[in-house]
């Protein structure tokens, strides 16, 4: 059968689904070609061999245009300049020859001068330039939101922290009148002729005060902007410590009990690292009770070798504080708990993905590691490792910033003894200036820095044998009057007094800091110890 | 992509607050502005809706602002080098127009495209019929094809001549 038909088609036809196409005469010279390579090679003109505009770059380019013809081979025509590159097979006919011609695809098409007249509607290569250009333009907004994504981001963290200062510094002056009022309190219940009554009542004031005092502390600690201060810490009692905080976290409708038993245990880790990890826990465990549960905090010690990332020292068993937040939830299905550490996934709805992760991240920061263990319907348990610094039973220094009271009483006399007290709380001078004058010492109150400095300054300024001074004032730094105490005395006993815990590099070792809200307990022990080496 | 421009268009006349407000007036967040996804006709009126009250314009004006400046926007953006593509001047882009969608549909299958046909031609005039599902938008398209004369450098005007179920029909006076 001959394989040969032939119809009749309208050249702007044929260069509507060919736009290359070329008419060549017997000669090979081009008669007639489309709009589009008009377009595209100004010197092309009829009349012109092919040679001179083409190259062949095909297989069978050693094979001429008439050997190749109606066989169905594709030839490939090349162009220099411009460069433009044309692929088709070549059909013979009674005068000459067409090259039923497309435009062969390059990575710069997108940006030159082909256009989609000079491809046929279905060409599938302006499809695939279509793709190309979707995803070159999803990879910039990809680029955009992602820059975007960290600005948001940033903004949130600079507006956290601000909020965080603020709560801080709120949480401070709280606890000064919560100061105040234990103090005065403690002044009403130091009274003999308080009826029994008034003594029931000015107890439940000291006793709410302190539960209020708690919280303010927690919420100074995790407000604190020295995040990355490490010191040793007795885990237990920061737990124990902050547990009406950590209450108020969980909320009414969750019951949260602990248990610790990691003893006198010691861990080198930042205080405000531990509070944040577990109220972290604590929110989780209550996400995912909306209707209330059962919350436990416990502690324990664990003699085990860490394996995971990152850990080091894997190879010999160590000992950790294991810290185990454990809920009465739903649990988590398999495939979520393997997942759960990972940075950003969340199965809540406005879930950030942060809390778990920054738990593990921390807990490897430290030294130890986080592990979570949970089952649909079982509850979830998140637990911290974290290496104990020094065990039960070892000593030394503990959180510098934190009285020490061995139990013993020791008497000192403190008559003759005389006190620079410095305090811009006005009732709080009052009631503290009264107390140590109960006491026996001589006391010189004075309302803040200026004064304090002034009278430091005076040939008196040297007599003073201890300075009591707040440090955070409305007109100086207490620590800077201790140092000015110091410099004018250098034997001066120092005593500082605050609800945000001094860095230690600021304080001496020899000065003593007493955290607010004040203990009038701790404070005569302190000030026993300052003058325990005294001759009468 | 439509959603991407909007937002370009508030808070360029109006500011990042004017567009924070209509962002959570809607309740909208970063996927919902995503090229390359498809939503649901009813988001996009509402943001829509939005920002014309935001805007304080007729509905029609915002719209055909919106035309205006969602055609600067692709043709500013990543979307430059495809619009490149369509067409060298006005008649040739708007014939291709179709073509464009149609390839585009091939890589969002559930993209919804209008048509766009020359009706007729002549020196200095172009009829121009515009097919679509969705009613109400010819303002847009008004403002489209005017920021296709600024495109390809002609002073011109842009004219609704008839409205019928089936197709609208736009004169384009060059």
């Amino acid at each position: 059968m001959d394989d040969r038909f032939s119809f009749n088609l309208k050249w702007s036809v044929i260069t509507r689904f060919y736009p290359a196409s070329i008419i060549l005469d017997a000669e090979f010279n081009v008669a007639v070609f489309g709009p589009s390579l008009e377009r595209q090679l100004p010197q092309l003109r009829p009349g012109i061999p092919l040679s001179d505009i083409f190259t062949r770059e095909d297989a069978s380019a050693s094979l001429s245009l008439a050997e190749v013809a109606d066989s169905g081979t594709l030839i490939d025509l090349v162009s220099e300049s411009p460069n433009v590159r044309l692929r088709g097979p070549v059909a013979s006919g009674d005068e000459g020859y067409l090259v039923l011609a497309r435009y062969l695809p390059s990575p710069l098409m997108l940006g030159s001068d082909l256009k989609m007249s000079d491809f046929a509607p279905s060409d599938p290569i302006v499809q695939a330039m279509l793709m190309v250009g979707v995803q070159k333009a999803m990879l910039e907004e990809a680029e955009e939101a992602a820059k975007e994504l960290v600005a948001a981001r940033q903004k949130s963290v600079e507006i956290l922290q601000r909020f965080s200062r603020l709560a801080g510094f709120m949480a401070h002056d709280f606890n000064n009148l919560l100061s105040i009022v234990r103090l005065n309190t403690e002044r009403l219940l130091n009274d003999g002729n308080l009826s029994a009554r008034n003594q029931r009542l000015s107890t439940i004031i000291q006793e709410t005060t302190n539960r209020g005092s708690e919280i303010c502390r927690s919420l100074m600690t995790l407000s604190s902007q020295r995040y990355d201060s490490s010191l040793p810490l007795h885990i237990d009692q920061l737990i124990s410590d902050n547990l009406a905080f950590l209450r108020s976290v969980a909320g009414s409708r969750i019951s949260l009990s602990v248990s610790l038993k990691a003893g006198g245990a010691q861990l080198f880790s930042s205080r405000e690292g531990i509070l944040n990890s577990l109220v972290n826990l604590i929110i989780n465990a209550r996400d995912a009770m909306p209707g209330g549960g059962l919350v436990w905090i416990s502690t324990s010690l664990q003699n085990e070798i860490l394996i995971g990332e990152g850990i080091e020292g894997a190879s010999e068993p160590k000992d950790f504080v294991v810290i185990e937040v454990r809920d009465t939830g739903p649990g988590m299905p398999e495939e979520v708990a393997s997942r759960a550490f990972e940075s950003l996934f969340s199965t809540k709805k406005n879930g950030t993905g942060i809390g778990l992760a920054s738990v593990l991240d921390f807990s490897r920061e430290m030294g130890g590691d986080a592990r979570v263990e949970s089952h649909s319907c079982e509850g979830t348990c998140v637990a911290m490792y974290l290496p104990v610094h020094l065990g039960v039973g070892q000593h030394g220094s503990t959180d510098a910033s934190e009285p020490v009271s061995d139990g013993k009483a020791h008497i000192v006399d403190f008559r003759g003894k005389s006190v620079l007290l410095v305090e811009d709380e006005v009732y709080a001078l009052e009631a503290l200036a009264e107390m140590l004058e109960d006491w026996g010492l001589s006391v010189q109150p004075c309302g803040g820095f200026a004064e304090a400095q002034a009278l430091l300054e005076q040939p008196e300024g040297a007599a003073f044998d201890l300075i009591l001074s707040d440090i955070v004032m409305k007109d100086g730094s207490g620590i800077e009057l201790a140092e000015l105490a110091s410099a004018r005395k250098p034997d001066i006993r120092v005593i500082l007094m605050s609800g945000f815990i001094p860095a230690s590099e600021t304080m001496r070792p020899d000065w003593q800091f007493l955290r607010k809200p004040l203990n009038s307990k701790v404070l005569k022990e302190m000030l026993t110890a300052a003058f325990a080496g005294d001759r009468p | 992509m439509i959603h991407r421009g909007l937002r370009d268009m508030v808070r360029k006349s109006h500011g990042q607050d004017a567009w924070d407000e209509i962002k959570i007036s809607v309740g909208v967040g970063p996927e919902h502005f995503i090229s390359a996804n498809c939503y649901d006709d009813a988001l996009t009126m509402e943001l829509l809706a939005a920002a014309t009250n935001r805007m304080g314009c007729s509905a029609d004006e915002c719209l055909r602002n919106f035309g205006r400046h969602w055609l600067e926007f692709a043709q500013n953006g990543p979307y430059a080098a495809m619009l490149d593509f369509v067409g060298r001047d006005l008649p040739e882009f708007l014939s291709y127009l179709d073509d464009m969608h149609r390839a585009l549909k091939d890589v969002m299958p559930s993209a919804e495209m209008p048509s766009f046909q020359v009706i007729e031609e002549s020196p200095g005039k172009l009829l121009l019929a515009y097919i679509s599902k969705r009613v109400g938008l010819e303002p847009f398209v008004a403002g489209l094809l005017e920021g296709l004369l600024d495109r390809f450098g002609k002073n011109g005007h842009v004219r609704l001549v008839s409205n019928d179920s089936d197709k609208s029909i736009f004169e384009i006076e060059m």
